[in-house]
């Protein structure tokens, strides 16, 4: 019988799934499962990820920014993340194609050069994947009674000059299959960026703004956007307040849990809805609509990903 | 002057074509894996000249490699922007014209 476990932190994607479906909640944070085999998106997103970061320390402690001296300087970085995954070669995301999107990038916005650039921490070094861990000290762990930690990790913390004004604030690439008309819409009520402002703020860092570079890896081409989603104060206060509110139902629901264990799924109820569809199906669809879906168990593995240390996949 | 015969001599070879490539990439990715894992391993039982030089040999092993697949990628994808992106929704197979000679009264 696998054991359930109240994780020590929080980040992005949890709210995320706890706000979608309190039954995946259950399965993916408290079970810590984790479907079997790769996912080609979090392959090359994570290799992209890496040759960006290489090519952009490279540039920035040498001062050098030439195509050819970087893609030489990344690409180590972009098979190491890549690993041994070997994916269907004719797929828009293979290891050629999320290549040319690096590639794509570099040429459109080189490191130095670009509009966007790393904010520059205190002792002088730029904030190039930024990682952070906020203790939350009146959400003490249901077991051990140390603060929660809302933690998370981007890309780096840019700053962009607009007019006489300074924005700052995280700055993120995603990669897509394609980037729509109105790709820039999408981002205004992410709480993934309004909550890695809030958490640059809690260290005093004035961020404003989220910087989202959009990069679609398509076999012939790679569309590249830019969207700058500007962050008022009245949205931090809202996320900051939704942000306690689940918490605190997190940690009620869990300790209902565990004092009546067979109103498991009361405590953890289903969508039945769009989050059970969305993203070409929850991967936990197999669990929710089996008779007894511990026998099912066996199709995933024990996994929880730490946006601060871990890989993104087993 | 008579224009000279293409022989198998003056020809000029094919160029590598898409599996070959990619089956040479899969290969230079696994060899490179593998050295930046293991690294250089110096030999203790040679000079320490002798492991300088297998140093910088292995260095220069490790960057040609990269070339090699940074030509490669480049092939790759040139081979895919020249075959063009894919018609949505597949190729319409085309009719096969009718003959209405050989049609017989009533029937289609």
């Amino acid at each position: 019988m696998l054991e359930l476990a109240f994780p020590v932190y929080i980040d992005n994607s949890m709210l995320n799934i706890w706000r979608a479906c309190k039954h995946k909640h259950l399965w993916s944070t408290l079970f810590s499962l984790y479907p079997r085999g790769y996912s080609i998106h979090l392959t090359a997103g994570g290799a992209l990820a890496a040759a960006l970061e290489a090519a952009r320390k490279y540039a920035f402690k040498e001062r050098v920014e030439d195509f050819e001296t970087l893609r030489r300087i990344a690409y180590p970085a972009f098979l190491e993340a890549w690993g041994d995954y070997i994916e269907d070669p004719n797929s828009p995301k293979s290891f050629v194609h999320t290549w040319a999107a690096f590639e794509a990038y570099i040429k459109r916005w080189p490191p130095l050069s670009d509009v966007l650039q790393p904010w520059i921490r205190p002792n002088g070094e730029p904030a190039i994947e930024y990682k952070f861990a906020i203790p939350l000290e009146d959400f003490p762990h249901p077991e051990t009674g140390d603060p929660i930690l809302f933690v998370g990790r981007f890309d780096m913390i840019g700053q962009m000059e607009a007019g006489n004004k300074l924005l700052i604030g995280p700055a993120d690439e995603k990669s897509t299959g394609n980037l729509a008309y109105n790709w820039h819409e999408k981002w205004g009520m992410r709480g993934q960026f309004i909550g890695y402002g809030w958490a640059l703020r809690q260290q005093g860092i004035p961020a404003t703004t989220a910087f989202v570079r959009g990069i679609a890896i398509q076999k012939t081409q790679t569309p590249l956007d830019t969207a700058i989603i500007s962050i008022p104060e009245h949205l931090f206060t809202r996320w900051e307040k939704q942000l306690y509110f689940d918490l605190h139902s997190m940690i009620a629901a869990y300790n209902e849990l565990k004092e009546f264990p067979e109103l498991i799924d009361e405590h953890y109820p289903y969508a039945f809805g769009d989050a059970c569809e969305s993203y070409g199906g929850c991967a936990f669809l197999d669990l929710c609509t089996a008779a007894q879906p511990h026998s099912f168990f066996s199709n995933y593995q024990r996994f929880l990903f730490n946006p601060i240390e871990g890989p993104s996949q087993p | 002057m008579p224009t000279p015969l293409l022989t198998q001599d003056n020809l000029a070879p094919p160029a590598p074509d898409f599996v070959s490539l990619n089956t040479r990439l899969r290969e230079c990715r696994t060899l490179q894996m593998e050295m930046m894992k293991t690294g250089f391993i110096p030999d203790p039982n040679l000079p320490e000249e002798v492991n300088a030089k297998g140093a910088l040999a292995f260095a220069e092993q490790l960057r040609n490699l990269i070339n090699e697949q940074l030509t490669i990628l480049a092939a790759l994808r040139g081979t895919a922007i020249n075959a063009g992106p894919a018609k949505a929704g597949g190729k319409r197979a085309k009719r096969a014209p009718i003959d209405l000679a050989s049609l017989e009264d009533g029937v289609y």
